[in-house]
């Protein structure tokens, strides 16, 4: 089994790839839940959404969030009768936050809750939270806090990020331990580390974990491009958006380092693959060569 | 201004003949709350979404509840997660639930949710829940008690009760708002609504009996003989202990009513009654029945 740590869009159209190659029983996720918010009444969890979303066959993969063929019927009707959401929920999408919703209020954890969801979805991989503790970061714009999913979704390119802040991290969960200890290897994929990589390796217990396990991590950077948010967030956790800095950010757990072939911010000892995932073709190309460094490793 | 005690059939059928004789302003409705409920992490409060809906002008009329040509989406697929929703929420009508939702946990009163929302979709009339407070009925089954919509919607009413009653932590009371519009109308009139599960409830809150023996009253019976003109009021007015009729309603709003209506086909004699064609099948006939309570009311 494969355990893939991931969030925001690269480590989805990843496991695209890998999908091509392993069966879905042997992949696990272990989803960031620090975009985790509740919205209108339901349980909004956009980095496990978008897992579930990608093993149910359902996912909108042109932006790689939301149920593709989604309709917004109340978010649409909402500004008509109040303020407002601040982030456009789909018809569907809201069915399964407020499925979520009501299974947390039953009393499950979260990782009972998804593991539910998974089930009357059909999925075949494994979905895991980070951790069932809460972990929501917020972005301090210098003016306010607004929540980081929101920051995301509506923030103008322009705003400040001075800082990402949050409760302690919480611990990571039993499921998360079991998986990775199962794993003949883990992979970070290639994710904002600021926003989406770096909460879960926050995670009280995890980076023990992952000193034990074979780990195989993706930089979402070539030579300093970023978008903008992507960039803020970096700077807000005191690096530039560059290979060396997302290295330096993981630090000793990682085994191999995979950077963009044409990458000129050299990390030492990184293994350079093609990484832009464009397409499909992209994504199984880098997925076969993950596996086969894994196969490599373990063998 | 004319005030109107509604729940969610019936007295919105009157409703609909009124504001095509009145301006919409001289309409305050205070609306049975008790069938209030959150459902999956909003708040439906059916009676006065009918109400509502109805001033905006967005009322499905075919069903008497939900906005017309509202789409399904986020319901089906609920129901295709394990989850059954037991009343269908349309997504529009979802985003109403939303709205009011945000505000209450926002820590607005449902008087002051309902005028917001009023004002959004353009209502003019006055909007009234009877209470701030949560009160909710329930009827008693061999099964246990459950929530009065779960029985009438969910199993349709085919169940057998034994009892009706209200659930609450500190007992209802009127709203500012309810006895203000009661004191300052020319007449209070109780539209032919279930009389124990949209009429009673608002009885029940403190203040209102007493205001309505200060007020001229016209009360609409929904029952011709035993049957009701719709809905589940048989069985309920006999768990309720009353009799399943004119009578029987009569018998709970003796202490307050001036003028007692029962329809031309109702076979119950009941001394003094005023008869009118209260079966409001279509756009006229409340028009009708409208025209004849205003000229009750206004005298000519």
């Amino acid at each position: 089994m494969i355990t893939f740590l991931s969030g925001g869009t690269g480590t989805p159209a990843l496991i695209r790839g890998v999908r091509q190659i392993l069966y879905d029983s042997e992949i696990a996720v272990v989803a960031n839940t620090a975009e985790d918010l509740w919205i209108s009444g339901g349980h909004c969890a956009p980095d496990i959404d978008t897992a579930v979303f990608l093993f149910a066959g359902i996912l909108d993969t042109g932006r790689w969030w939301g149920i593709k063929g989604d309709t917004y019927a109340t978010h649409n009707y909402l500004p008509r009768v109040a303020g407002g959401e601040p982030f456009p929920v789909g018809d569907r999408a809201r069915a399964v936050q407020i499925a979520r919703a009501g299974l947390l209020s039953r009393g499950m954890s979260l990782t009972e809750a998804v593991q539910a969801q998974c089930r009357s979805l059909n999925i075949g991989a494994t979905v895991l939270p980070m951790t069932d503790g809460d972990a929501a970061l917020y972005v301090d714009t210098g003016t306010e806090h607004i929540p980081l999913l929101e920051y995301r979704m509506t923030a103008d390119p322009g705003t400040e990020v001075r800082e990402l802040v949050g409760p302690e991290p919480p611990a990571v969960t039993d499921g998360v331990r079991a998986a990775i200890e199962a794993s003949d290897a883990v992979v970070i994929g290639p994710a904002n580390p600021a926003a989406s990589i770096l909460p879960i390796l926050d995670c009280a217990g995890m980076r023990d974990l992952l000193r034990d396990a074979f780990v195989v991590a993706v930089s979402p950077f070539s030579a300093g491009v970023a978008p903008d948010q992507d960039a803020a967030l970096m700077y807000a956790v005191g690096e530039p958006p560059t290979a060396p800095a997302v290295s330096r950010l993981y630090g000793d757990i990682v085994d191999v380092f995979v950077q963009d072939i044409h990458d000129p911010d050299d990390v030492p000892g990184s293994l350079r693959l093609e990484t832009r995932l464009m397409h499909e073709r992209q994504a199984e190309s880098l997925a076969w060569d993950i596996m086969a460094v894994i196969r490599h490793a373990i063998s | 201004m004319i005030t109107f005690l509604s729940g969610g059939t019936g007295t919105p059928k009157l409703l609909r003949g009124v504001r095509e004789l009145l301006d919409e302003r001289d309409i305050a409705v205070i609306v049975n709350t008790a069938e209030d409920t959150w459902l999956s992490g909003n708040h439906l409060s059916p009676d006065i979404d009918t109400v509502m809906y109805l001033f905006a002008g967005i009322l499905d009329t075919n069903r008497w509840w939900g906005i017309k040509s509202d789409s399904y989406i986020t319901h089906d697929l609920l129901a295709r997660l394990g989850i059954d929703e037991y009343i269908a929420v349309g997504d529009q009508d979802r985003a109403v639930h939303v709205a009011r939702g945000e505000m209450l946990r926002d820590g607005m009163r449902l008087t002051e949710a309902t005028a917001a929302l009023c004002a959004r979709l353009g209502v003019r009339a006055t909007v009234l829940p009877m209470t701030d407070s949560v009160v909710t009925t329930y009827v008693r089954t061999p099964r246990g008690e459950i929530h009065f919509q779960e029985y009438w919607v969910k199993h349709r009413g085919e169940m057998a009760i034994d009892g009706v009653v209200r659930r609450f932590r500190q007992p209802p009371a009127a709203t500012e708002e309810v006895i203000r519009a009661i004191e300052g109308s020319d007449a209070v009139v109780i539209g032919p609504s279930n009389p124990v599960t949209s009429i009673s409830p608002i009885l029940e809150c403190a203040g209102v009996r007493e205001a309505l023996r200060r007020q001229r009253v016209i009360a609409v019976s929904p029952f011709i003989g035993d049957a009701p003109v719709s809905g589940p009021a048989t069985a309920l007015m006999r768990a309720f202990g009353r009799e399943a009729s004119s009578a029987g309603t009569y018998g709970l709003y003796e202490d307050f009513v001036d003028v007692f209506i029962q329809d031309i086909r109702d076979p119950v004699e009941l001394q003094g009654a005023l008869r009118l064609d209260t079966l409001m099948v279509n756009r006229g006939k409340s028009l009708d029945l409208a025209k004849s309570i205003l000229t009750l009311i206004y005298g000519c």
